[in-house]
């Protein structure tokens, strides 16, 4: 067993032991702090020189972040001074930026240096910034981390102006890019650059086209004026022309192209770049070409009114206008079931435009055979692939067919063929069946004309016999009164005589009996002239337009008719001035008053003229109050040799006569009358 | 003077070329002539071709020519027209006696170029008055004679 005091003591010896250790052990910690802070220390005045004098921001910090230095640019662009309070980097990171921050700092720890971090910090007053950060650490003696420094700049201006630029280049490329037009930017005539739309127009990449003389991409037969415009553009007498040209492509094809092309010049005038803005006109010239045949078509056609000219304007004008290779019409032979080439384009005719080797086409035979039976156009691409095809001269591929329908019957064919395959467009068989349908419109009118120009001729022929007749009817009239009134005036001439050379023996009865035949006589010759004035009515020669005064008519009847004092003639004041023929208007009037006068039965007679103007015409009426005309009448008094009077006192030629001229100043005449009241008679004269 | 015509002063008796195919036409004008007490000289055609042989004869020229329109062979104005064709027989008054009153035939008869035109009235003693008048008038003219 051990002395407790013995034990005691060695405890005490192994704690002082210890804690001389741990002093030991302290110390040496110490001395370390502090070679790191004097380490630190000549670190810092090292850099305090640098630090002064360098514009952009630069801030040191500890590992966990805290700003231990900053130059006076850091406290500007940051708005923290260490100064005054605390300022720790990981607080201004910028919310979305955080974990690239992170990361980059890892990579600082990692790397020892990390270069061009960019991110957006807040400043004190929360102001986001764009700063472009430089760092690296810095090392102990021992090599250890001590700290970290880092240059910073403000970026945020020149970030906000890449933007800006970028966004222009973006926009600018855009246009560019998607511009339908093809642009192309040459120097010294050589493509340096193109767009994607040229590039399709080409079907070759910006690489392919980079280089290549711009006269390798064109035809040759726009070369001379191209050239031409250039050497002006150099001489500075133009900066800009515009030349349709073709342009090649890849493919072999080709297409049309409205070139605009400009002068980009440097300071000096001289020209920098060509700069041309290609247009594809192919599908834009083509409807243009096609609407140009229309209308080509349709001007041929005037005039032309028989299926052999307009077939032949057909073939002509679409090969010609479309480029066709051929053309070729057919006509229906209803009978023969056949159809015949009567018009032709290309290889089937020959230069006298004969048709070479016509052939028959039987229906449902080969492609035209089966329009012509079904008619409906057909547009082939490939003829090897259409059993239907008959070969003529020889064998083409592609084949256009449309059918000429005229009052729903096929009367014709429009053919066309081409060595190519897929040659004809939807667009040529719309426009073909537009020229059928002109051809049909056309045929159309052509037998409306045909029948019109019949009909007229059939008119013409109708309306020269009728004024033959009328001739010859008025002719016949004369004659025939003259023939008529010439044995009466011999009768009456006769009985004349007889009565003077045996006067002695003759009684009353005998003379009486004369007077009888006398008043005969004079009836027949009133029959007479009433047929000679009413033949002549409406001849033509002897109506003439003159301003008639009805008034001075009037007058002037009261002094040819006899007009009883029991019998008052009444008539306004005031009376029109019409436009007629005086004569006419003159028989019309007397007519209708000495029908009045032979007709008043009463004491006291009337015979009252009136009138009223109406807007197209005059009216007027003569009105009587004699014994009147019964209803069933009212018609038939105006036809001629109608007579109501059994006594002879009248001809029956009176009223057609007057109905006669009203008809002929397009007026209109009738009767309003109540037996034994009276008559009246109304009748229009257009104005 | 007008070429070998010589002006006759006023005469009692005239001479008349009568053209009518009428037979009781030409009685009627001789008749009426008689009644009216004129004892003038009458020469008288059937036809306008006999009165142009009558007259090419140059004979005996009348003072003034009386005709009708209606006639067979050669009607009055083929016959006026051939009248005044002639040099010396175109200026013999000749006044057209007819029925018609045909407006055309009036107008063509005054364009040929006649001294008057007379409508045969119906009546015999109407006639008699207008052929009283017209020799009336011709017998206080002055005439021409060849």
């Amino acid at each position: 067993m051990k002395d407790p005091i013995e034990t005691l003591k060695l405890a005490l010896q192994n704690e002082k032991k210890a804690r001389e250790k741990a002093e030991a052990i302290l110390l040496h910690r110490t001395s370390e702090l502090l070679e790191v802070q004097e380490a630190l220390k000549k670190k810092t005045i090292e850099f305090d020189g640098v630090f002064q004098n360098i514009l952009d921001s630069f801030i040191l910090m500890d590992i966990m972040g805290n700003v231990i230095k900053m130059n006076d640019a850091a406290v500007k662009l940051f708005g923290y001074n260490i100064k005054n309070e605390d300022f720790n980097v990981l607080n201004i990171i910028y919310k979305d930026d955080f974990e690239y921050a992170m990361n980059s700092f890892a990579k600082l720890i990692e790397d020892g240096s990390f270069e061009n971090y960019e991110a957006r910090v807040y400043t004190k007053t929360k102001e986001v910034k764009w700063v472009q950060i430089n760092s690296s650490l810095i090392y102990n003696e021992e090599g250890r981390i001590i700290a970290a420094q880092g240059i910073v700049r403000d970026i945020t201006q020149a970030k906000k102006d890449t933007t800006v630029f970028d966004e222009q280049q973006e926009q600018l490329t855009a246009i560019v890019d998607n511009s339908l037009a093809g642009i192309v930017l040459a120097q010294d005539r050589k493509i340096v650059k193109t767009n994607r739309a040229f590039q399709k127009f080409t079907q070759q990449t910006e690489e392919e086209l980079f280089g290549v003389p711009v006269e390798d991409l064109s035809y040759e037969e726009a070369h001379e004026e191209s050239r031409m415009y250039y050497d002006q553009m150099v001489s500075g007498e133009i900066d800009r022309y515009d030349l349709t040209e073709k342009y090649k492509r890849k493919d072999g094809t080709y297409f049309l192209s409205k070139t605009n092309v400009s002068a980009i010049r440097d300071a000096s005038g001289s020209i920098k770049y060509q700069l041309a803005f290609v247009q594809d006109i192919t599908e834009k010239h083509k409807r243009r070409l096609m609407l140009n045949t229309l209308n080509n078509l349709t001007r041929s056609f005037i005039g032309k009114l028989n299926i052999h000219d307009i077939a032949w304007e057909i073939a002509n004008v679409i090969a010609r206008d479309l480029e066709f290779e051929d053309c070729v019409v057919y006509l229906v032979n209803k009978e023969n079931k056949v159809l015949e080439q009567i018009a032709g384009y290309g290889a089937k005719v020959d230069e006298n435009k004969e048709i070479i080797d016509k052939i028959f086409i039987p229906f449902g035979k080969g492609i035209v055979g089966h329009v012509a039976e079904t008619g409906k156009a057909e547009l082939i691409h490939d003829t090897s692939n259409d059993d239907r095809y008959v070969i003529d001269d020889k064998r083409r591929y592609s084949e256009i067919t449309v059918p000429i329908i005229v009052g729903g019957e096929v009367i014709g064919v429009i053919d066309s063929e081409n060595s190519a395959k897929k040659f004809f467009t939807k667009q040529h068989l719309r426009l073909l069946k537009n020229v059928a349908d002109l051809v049909s419109i056309q045929l159309t009118n052509a037998a409306n004309l045909e029948r019109t120009i019949e009909a007229e001729s059939q008119n013409k022929e109708l309306l020269e016999n009728l004024q033959r007749s009328n001739k010859e009817l008025q002719d016949f009239a004369h004659i025939v009164s003259h023939d008529l009134k010439s044995p009466l005036r011999s009768i009456n001439a006769l009985i004349s005589w007889f009565q003077e050379d045996y006067e002695e023996v003759l009684d009353d009865d005998a003379t009486e009996t004369f007077d009888k035949l006398n008043n005969k006589l004079e009836q027949m010759d009133a029959l007479i002239d009433g047929i000679l004035r009413y033949s002549s009515v409406s001849d033509k020669n002897v109506i003439t337009v003159q301003s008639v005064n009805v008034q001075e008519v009037l007058e002037d009847i009261q002094t040819i008719l006899y007009i009883p004092e029991h019998i008052k003639f009444i008539y306004p004041e005031e009376l029109p001035i019409i436009q007629a023929d005086k004569t006419r208007i003159k028989q019309v009037f007397q007519n209708l008053i000495s029908n009045a006068i032979n007709y008043v039965d009463k004491e006291e007679g009337k015979i009252e003229v009136t009138f009223e103007e109406h807007k197209n015409f005059w009216k007027f009426s003569v009105e009587d109050n004699g014994v009147g005309i019964a209803k069933n009448y009212h018609d038939k008094i105006f036809k001629i040799f109608q007579t109501l009077n059994e006594k002879g006192k009248s001809t029956g030629i009176g009223l057609s006569i007057v109905k006669k001229i009203i008809e002929l100043y397009s007026g209109e005449i009738y009767v309003e009358s109540e037996e034994g009241e009276g008559t009246k008679f109304f009748f229009t004269i257009k104005k | 003077m007008i070429g070998d015509i010589t002006l006759t002063p006023m005469v009692e008796n005239l001479s008349f070329l009568f053209i009518e195919d009428d037979e009781i036409e030409v009685m009627k004008f001789k008749r009426s002539l008689k009644k009216l007490g004129f004892k003038h000289r009458i020469l008288e055609a059937k036809n306008g071709e006999e009165a142009l042989a009558i007259l090419k004869k140059k004979e005996e020229l009348p003072n003034v020519i009386l005709l009708d329109l209606n006639m067979p062979k050669m009607n009055g104005l083929e016959f006026l027209k051939e009248l005044k064709q002639d040099e010396h027989l175109r200026y013999i008054p000749a006044i057209i006696v007819t029925t018609s009153n045909n407006h055309k035939d009036m107008l063509e008869s005054y364009k040929l170029g006649i001294a008057g035109y007379i409508i045969k009235p119906l009546r015999y003693e109407d006639y008699i008055l207008k052929i009283q008048r017209v020799i009336d008038y011709w017998m206080v003219n002055e005439v021409i004679t060849f």
